[in-house]
């Protein structure tokens, strides 16, 4: 049987998070059935390398037209799709989180699917119009979680796949002595853990005011926060001076940005994410946590409420740093038992629904369907 | 082979021993030198010391967490059937890594403790924490191959691969001294199970799960025990020997899983011998052979070790001692005592050990045959005046006297006098005289052996269930004290020591065998021993040297003792140590006086004292 041929499209590898994403996504896929390509603007960026190893070919092309004036739109979208029909894809899956459409354009006059993944919860301001006419044209839509239901209502070319975690790398295991030996941080001390780009809309100057909240309320009691992120954009900079200003700054750590997340997981008592009311698409940050078997506490807006929806005692308020204090303090007054019962279940929820292996399943599916197929015996 | 320590408050949560526990984690660092991990919760934290053999990459580390992070474990030793157990639960878990101990806490999670004991066949020593229920679970092998030891008391559990870890302890290091215990130790030499020196110190039994929750010993349980008396099924020489040679095959066969160089003990006996031939048949490379020979000429078996090597193609490493020599590797091979025991063929095990380890990671070792196939001299000893036993002592001891006088002690050895055949059987491992005991340790004239040790008290109804008792009485008897050394020597060379004879499999299959075919009671002629080995040995090795003389390489202690050691043993006298044992000084200066100035041989009460002293060193 002939292969189906998925061209996977994304702008760059630059930053690593959404090529990861998708080439996590094409190196899984089922190689009796697909056969993945990628299309990118160029090969630069450490993780092109990854890339390159793959094994899945590349092209290094611009499947983009510029979007005025409209006759060079259509013009060059038909070039493109020229190029399009040469490489010859059963399926163009796009991961280009902005409102481009012309990429659609063009998969569309090469008599080719078109599909995209919606990352986030962008749709308005000046783009939005363009992701109208780039929803319009897409043959399907991924979306990641249920809140995005509400832009497409009653539409039919919607599916919901939530992102999937590497539990191969993401699991609960003992820390690594080098990292203990690296983090220096005294024995029975609590640990608050953060991961997240720092960027506003995350809100980490909430969870500094909580944390600076619950140690008044537990002063006899040694717990740190870290935050990994990158610190060196204003935003961090920001938070640093909030930390400074609070006298935090011996309680409160900013690692840089990590390889290593999952050696933070293994020292990590509670891990927290705060996004602010706009929300996730699908955060992989608290996935990663949860299949760790960290115990998460996270701000109750989309993305976050899918995945914690059975354990709402451990959502809070957006915002609300008062709200944020007081589930931390539930959690650390939990007994021993109480809290292994909560990893466990935290735990089986990633492996029921959020492992990196259904998400390539459901992909997998997805494909199929969008082509009328079935799995061929 | 590694080695772990571990601690549970189930009390007082918080509390951080963590610097006591990382310091006594150190005394087991040869066991295993490869890696350290640990993993701690609030109240529990365990160390693990791994010796990488299997899986050799970071996903062979341990402490391990189940799937859902319930249990959390620390195991020493292999579990030879995991592939196939693994592949059981293939649907359910995501290996990350190759190695049984991932494989083995997985199966505690989805099969439960009980079925997962009862399901692996290997050698073990398992640590394993339930987080959910507070509880922990210490779990022995079924042949006791590797020890685990534990303290309990106030809501504390400390558990480790070595004694001395326990004792070291804060929470032990006062206890008194068990004299019960001491009693059994002069005797025996070693500590069996489940007996520590010290109160609130043990060790668990071979077979035996004991669950600790804040209730203290919460269960105890023997979920395998070698059975008193066992129906055999297999009568017929020619269908026992096709049936060995499967059981062989299959044991040799599954303890060969490694992923690092291999090889074997080999003597000129008769166990290790069938093992090395076994492991050669199914590697495709010469497999190396270790052997020792010493300057003794009625000791010495390194030729007959030679000729076997030459019929089985290995690769021989045959190291040659003189006594000289071995007496300048004495400190060494004594650091590897850690608890009281007095052995001293610890020191050519040691040896053979250190040069095992210099090619190899992993040895196989013929233990285990003598027990399971009636090898020892005492099988017949004990047997051999069956019908005397219930006879009144006086009339005994008369016939014992005019056998004696008539026929130089031909028919009736002194073993009839005894009051029973376990009774004369125990006595037979016993090398320090009654009079010496009492004379060292005054104290122990009224000091009864501990209730609970049992290994000899067994009543047969006949000469066939005498000898299955026997059998039973030395694999919880002597095989124990010889795995320990065994494990003692190997460990601190950071050599792992398998033992194909005592696989699950192979010692219930070996109780099939009707004793007969082993062992033969004729009158008037030469006691067969083990013949069904020596039967398959001569089948698959035609031209090996089989004789009825158990050798093996000794040391001449005794002469030692009166010259290069004798400043050690000397030194023994006034030792605040064994005076807070109970140990006359003034009797032990006379002890040694015997031996080094007027003729006698002192050795074993000497070295038993020098034994219950210098694993503390």
């Amino acid at each position: 049987m002939k292969k189906i041929r998925i061209l996977y499209t994304i702008p760059n590898f630059d930053t690593a998070g959404s090529g990861k994403a998708m080439l996590n996504i094409a190196m899984r896929l089922d190689r009796n059935i697909f056969e993945p390509h990628i299309a990118c603007l160029n090969d630069k960026g450490i993780f092109f390398e990854k890339v390159r190893n793959s094994g899945i070919p590349v092209h290094i092309i611009s499947l983009y037209s510029p979007a005025r004036p409209i006759g060079k739109l259509f013009l060059e979208s038909w070039k493109l799709s020229r190029l399009i029909k040469s490489i010859d894809p059963d399926i163009v899956h796009s991961f280009n989180y902005s409102a481009d459409y012309s990429e659609a354009l063009s998969v569309r006059m090469a008599g080719k699917k078109w599909i995209f993944t919606k990352k986030n919860m962008s749709w308005g301001g000046g783009s939005a119009n363009a992701w109208k006419l780039r929803s319009f044209l897409a043959n399907k839509i991924i979306i990641q979680n249920t809140d995005m239901q509400s832009f497409y209502q009653g539409s039919k070319k919607i599916r919901m796949i939530p992102r999937g975690v590497n539990t191969n790398e993401f699991y609960k295991r003992t820390p690594a002595n080098d990292f203990i030996e690296k983090m220096s941080i005294k024995p029975g001390t609590k640990i608050i853990l953060t991961v997240a780009n720092l960027v506003p809309g995350k809100g980490i100057e909430v969870l500094i005011k909580a944390f600076d909240q619950l140690i008044r309320d537990k002063n006899d009691e040694e717990i740190v926060l870290l935050i990994v992120g990158d610190k060196e954009n204003g935003y961090g900079q920001t938070l640093i001076e909030q930390v400074k200003n609070l006298g935090l700054a011996d309680k409160i750590i900013f690692t840089g940005k990590q390889s290593n997340i999952s050696d933070f997981h293994t020292i990590a008592d509670v891990f927290v994410l705060p996004t602010l009311h706009k929300g996730e698409g699908s955060p992989v940050a608290l996935l990663e946590a949860m299949a760790s078997g960290t115990i998460c506490i996270a701000s109750n807006v989309p993305g976050i409420r899918d995945q914690l929806i059975s354990l709402p005692d451990l959502m809070f308020t957006a915002g609300e740093s008062e709200e944020l204090k007081k589930k931390l303090s539930m959690i650390f007054d939990l007994n021993d038992t109480q809290k292994q019962e909560l990893r466990m279940k935290i735990i089986n929820i990633v492996r029921e629904n959020y492992t990196i292996e259904n998400e390539v399943a459901k992909h997998e599916k997805f494909y199929l369907d969008c082509l009328d197929k079935r799995v061929p015996q | 082979m590694c080695g772990f320590i571990g601690q549970v408050n189930f009390k007082n949560q918080h509390e951080d021993f963590s610097a006591e526990l990382f310091d006594l984690a150190k005394l087991s660092i040869n066991r295993g030198p490869d890696h350290t991990g640990f993993t701690k919760g609030d109240n529990f934290l365990l160390i693990f010391n791994r010796l990488s053999i299997l899986d050799l990459s970071e996903s062979g580390h341990q402490p391990k967490i189940s799937q859902s992070g319930r249990y959390q474990m620390v195991f020493n030793g292999e579990i030879y059937n995991h592939l196939e157990l693994r592949e059981q639960l293939k649907e359910k878990i995501n290996y990350r890594g190759q190695g049984d101990a991932e494989t083995l806490v997985q199966l505690f999670e989805y099969w439960g403790i009980e079925k997962t004991i009862k399901a692996i066949d290997g050698m073990f020593a398992i640590a394993l924490m339930d987080t959910l229920e507070n509880k922990c679970h210490l779990i022995r092998d079924f042949a006791g191959i590797k020890p685990l030891f534990y303290g309990c008391k106030n809501g504390q559990l400390v558990f480790a691969s070595q004694y001395d870890q326990i004792v070291k302890h804060s929470l032990f290091k006062a206890e008194a001294m068990d004299a019960q215990v001491l009693r059994l130790y002069l005797e025996q030499h070693y500590l069996p199970a489940p007996f520590g020196i010290f109160r609130n110190t043990a060790q668990l039994q071979p077979g035996e799960w004991i669950t600790f929750s804040i209730k203290g010993v919460e269960k105890k349980e023997r979920y395998w025990e070698f059975p008193e008396y066992y129906e055999s099924t297999i009568s017929d020489n020619k269908d026992a020997l096709q049936y060995l040679d499967s059981l062989f095959a299959d044991s040799v066969n599954a303890e060969l899983l490694s992923d690092v160089p291999l090889g074997s003990f080999l003597s000129g006996g008769i166990d290790s011998p069938l093992i090395t031939y076994y492991a050669q048949k199914l590697l495709s490379k010469p497999i190396k052979t270790f052997s020792i020979g010493s300057d003794s000429k009625i000791h010495d078996e390194s030729e007959y070790a030679k000729q076997y090597a030459a019929q089985i193609g290995s690769e021989e490493h045959l190291i040659r001692m003189t006594a000289d020599d071995a007496m300048t590797v004495w400190d060494e091979a004594m650091r590897s005592i850690h608890e009281p025991f007095a052995d001293f063929s610890i020191l050519p095990t040691y040896v053979v050990s250190k040069l095992a380890k210099s090619k190899v990671k992993v040895a196989l070792s013929g233990d285990g045959g003598d027990e399971l196939f009636y090898g020892y001299e005492r099988f017949g000893s004990v047997t051999k005046n069956y019908s005397l036993m219930n006879y009144p002592y006086q009339l005994k001891y008369l016939l014992y006297g005019l056998d004696k006088v008539v026929y130089k002690g031909k028919h009736i050895n002194s073993i009839a006098l005894f009051k029973n055949s376990g009774e004369a059987h125990q006595s037979l491992h016993s090398r320090m005289p009654a009079e010496w005991l009492y004379r060292l340790f005054p104290d122990l004239a009224n000091t009864s052996l501990p209730e609970g040790y049992q290994t000899y008290n067994y009543q047969s109804k006949d000469p066939q269930a005498l000898l299955q008792n026997m059998r039973k009485a030395e694999f919880y008897g002597m095989m124990q004290k010889t795995l320990r050394k065994v494990d003692m020597a190997s460990m601190h060379t950071s050599l792992e020591v398998r033992v194909p004879f005592l696989k699950k499999t192979f010692i219930e299959g070996s109780l099939k065998f009707c004793s007969g075919l082993n062992y033969g009671l004729m009158h008037g002629k030469e006691y067969k021993k083990k013949q069904l080995l020596k039967d398959i040995l001569l089948k698959k090795l035609p031209h090996s040297p089989i004789d009825n003389v158990k050798r093996g390489f000794t040391v001449p202690l005794s002469a030692w003792i009166k010259d290069g050691l004798s400043e050690k043993f000397i030194s023994l006298s006034h030792n605040s140590l064994l005076e807070n044992f109970g140990m006359s000084s003034k009797n032990y200066d006379v002890l040694i006086n015997e031996h080094l100035n007027k003729g006698a041989d002192n050795k074993w009460p000497l070295f038993t004292v020098f034994g219950l002293q210098t694993w503390m060193q």
